[in-house]
């Protein structure tokens, strides 16, 4: 059963059009990913799914059921994290997640084990008297995420979490989103990281314009597209003739040279290094440090739009 | 329950902020009520100086001054000696020393005015006066003798004019329908309605509005309607807290004296408006201030600018004909009426409790007006961000 389907969403902002004609359906246990750059439509589309915000066409269903803004018993499987930390100053770390969490879970008994839980999950334990404005940067990430997922929910929507957080805490905020998703949740992570996604998330959209351009797993997404690698080399002098010569070689997409560097692009095909490497050889070119990569996701929002996912 | 208890505990947040307004309250008005509420008013009270006088005439206008001054002030003979009346004016034995030089009499004798010469300890404020009443002396005896009266009976005609008293009344700048404790207390309630009300209702409302906990809320199980009740519960407890303390804080320094007065139900109602108007006022602010300091501002200049115009700080006796046009736009003015009607009371007519009732509807009026613009605005917030 779908968790989540959405049928032609459209949003309107005036005559901005923020979301277009959007198609997806989530399955249960899926760690989804909404990939796209800023501005792309990501965050207006969860605001809708959520029934934060009004649209002007379409349908949305999670958990089988149509979404409205008091569709409470739906909610109470829902968990969510937005991009910026939802927590009072005011209040403790506990006092927070119990606050939170009260909002599902009436019964005072019942909170406190989940509320604990999700202190121990979210590796607050420490913290746990602290004021918000005490903690660091991720570890406020963190409690924004206990938060979210003191109550349990069958389902958790992370709008961009790791935003302006270290290295260290987004490797344990990813790690956590993977054990709640082992725990039985679904999750919808957007984002416009592609390493997240790559590393986490079992299918993906990639958004852009409010239009859903390419859906599938990472393996599937890449597959859509013509690169097949890409091969980097330092080469300390490149000539015309030579340049030209390595364009000839087959399944070659594309050559550029600057400062030093060769970046020669592959169509999907075998033995593009060892090719490469005789011709070089052949024209008597100097060359040294060799690196080869495979196709991105930004490789793929690239050739689909023409942009990368950063711009 | 739970939206209840947060209230409140984001509010223990902020209690220094809403103990520092109870404290102001509270110290303004013990002090007021003691200082204005006792029925003491300032009261007028002759002074008396020492004064020397040095006679280099050798006449008999020294003799003269001295028995009309010496009446009302110590009046001494003294001879020229700097030193002397140095040290004596240093050491504060002499407040004025009069020189009468040579021929002082002779002048006077003719109808003028001599020229006198003085020694005075510098800044000392009653000399000014005792030199202005010296001067009305001559300027009386010159005239006196300048119209054919000696100078004997001139000075016998102002010893005569002296022994007339002249009754000091103090004009009142205390209302008199202000004049007991209670009503001193009772009047200074709206700063504190108004200030307490304000920042605590709005400072917590404005986090729980907050774009991201709203929104998270907004997403949650708990039903709009229960998390309303919640709300208004809490604000319910939090105004029911300061009117209770203000009735408590009026028995207490009433000596309980309060609860046997036959006002303290009309007290009551009459503050219970300004209650409504508080919360009112701290639901407004919470709802659509940006941010803290915009709800600080708010305390700061509404409580103030209401007291100031409504009567609370200043009688509202001073006021002139423009500003009391004003004040009458304001709930505060027509509480500090309600409270001077209720201080007054004699018994419970007819038409004191039409003008209760009328007077706490124009309190209650702006509460609601207030309550409902509130309304309005949040829902077209809301509209616009859907």
């Amino acid at each position: 059963m779908a968790v989540v389907k959405i049928e032609n969403l459209v949003k309107r902002y005036g005559d901005l059009v923020a979301v277009d004609h959007f198609n997806l359906e989530i399955e249960e246990g899926e760690i989804f990913g909404l990939l796209g750059p800023n501005g792309s439509g990501k965050s207006t589309t969860i605001h809708c799914l959520l029934s934060l915000l009004s649209y002007d066409k379409g349908d949305i269903e999670i958990f089988g059921r149509k979404m409205t803004p008091t569709s409470y018993d739906i909610k109470k499987d829902i968990g969510i994290i937005m991009q910026n930390v939802a927590v009072f100053q005011e209040l403790t770390v506990y006092e927070n997640i119990d606050y939170f969490c009260g909002l599902y879970v009436p019964q005072k008994g019942q909170r406190k084990k989940l509320v604990e839980e999700a202190i121990e999950f979210a590796g607050l334990s420490e913290f746990r008297k602290f004021y918000p404005k005490k903690l660091s940067g991720g570890l406020l990430r963190r409690l924004n995420i206990a938060c979210g997922i003191a109550h349990k929910p069958k389902l958790i929507i992370l709008d961009e979490p790791t935003v302006a957080v270290d290295p260290q805490s987004r490797n344990k905020i990813l790690e956590g989103i993977q054990e709640l998703n082992r725990q039985g949740a679904t999750i919808i992570y957007t984002t416009h990281y592609m390493e997240e996604v790559e590393q986490i998330c079992t299918r993906i959209a990639i958004m852009d314009k409010g239009r859903n351009l390419a859906l599938g797993t990472k393996d599937e997404l890449k597959a859509m597209i013509d690169l097949g690698e890409t091969i980097q080399m330092e080469v300390m002098e490149l000539s015309e003739e030579v340049s030209d010569a390595i364009r000839t070689l087959p399944h070659v997409i594309g050559v550029s040279y600057d400062k030093g560097l060769l970046k020669v692009r592959f169509s999907k095909g075998k033995h593009n290094l060892l090719r490469l490497l005789d011709m070089l050889k052949e024209k008597e070119t100097v060359f040294g440090n060799i690196h080869s990569e495979l196709p991105t996701l930004n490789d793929v929002f690239l050739e689909i739009t023409g942009k990368e996912l950063r711009d | 329950m739970r939206v209840f208890k947060s209230f409140f505990q984001i509010l223990n947040k902020y209690k220094g902020t809403v103990f520092i307004f109870f404290a102001v309250f509270m110290s303004l008005s013990l002090i007021m009520a003691k200082v204005r509420g006792g029925g003491g008013e300032s009261s007028f009270q002759q002074d008396s100086l020492d004064i020397a006088v040095v006679d280099e005439d050798d006449g008999a206008i020294a003799g003269q001054i001295r028995e009309y001054f010496g009446a009302h002030d110590q009046v001494t003979k003294m001879k020229m000696d700097q030193d002397k009346i140095a040290d004596a004016l240093y050491w504060r034995r002499l407040d004025y020393v009069l020189v009468i030089p040579e021929g002082a009499g002779k002048t006077l004798a003719k109808g003028e005015i001599p020229e006198l010469s003085c020694m005075k300890v510098p800044g000392y404020f009653d000399s000014a006066y005792f030199e202005a009443e010296l001067q009305m002396y001559l300027q009386k005896m010159a005239a006196l003798v300048k119209n054919g009266v000696d100078t004997d009976a001139a000075q016998q005609q102002l010893m005569e004019l002296q022994q007339k008293e002249t009754k000091v009344h103090m004009a009142s700048f205390v209302n008199k329908n202000q004049g007991d404790m209670s009503t001193h207390f009772f009047l200074y309630v709206p700063y504190m309605f108004i200030a307490v009300g304000v920042s605590g209702i709005g400072l917590v409302l404005l986090r729980i509005n907050e774009k991201e906990v709203r929104e998270r809320t907004e997403c949650s199980a708990m039903p709009m309607k229960k998390r309303v009740m919640g709300l208004t519960a809490a604000v319910l407890v939090y105004g029911f807290c300061m009117y209770l303390f203000v009735l408590v804080a009026a028995v207490v320094i009433s000596g309980g004296d309060i609860l046997t007065d036959a006002r303290l139900p009309w007290f009551a109602v009459n503050i219970f408006t300004m209650l409504l108007f508080g919360i009112s006022l701290g639901f407004f602010t919470g709802m659509t201030a940006k941010n803290g300091d915009v709800v600080n501002g708010v305390v700061n200049v509404t409580s103030l600018v209401l007291c100031f115009l409504g009567g609370v700080f200043v009688p509202r006796q001073f006021f002139g004909n423009g500003v009391m046009k004003v004040a009458k736009l304001f709930p505060t003015y027509w509480y500090v009426v309600n409270n001077e009607t209720i201080g007054a009371m004699k018994n419970v007519s007819r038409s004191f409790v039409q003008d209760i009732f009328i007077q706490s509807a124009v309190s209650v009026g702006y509460a609601f007006v207030l309550f409902a613009v509130t309304l309005v605005i949040v829902s077209a917030k809301r509209r616009s961000r859907q």
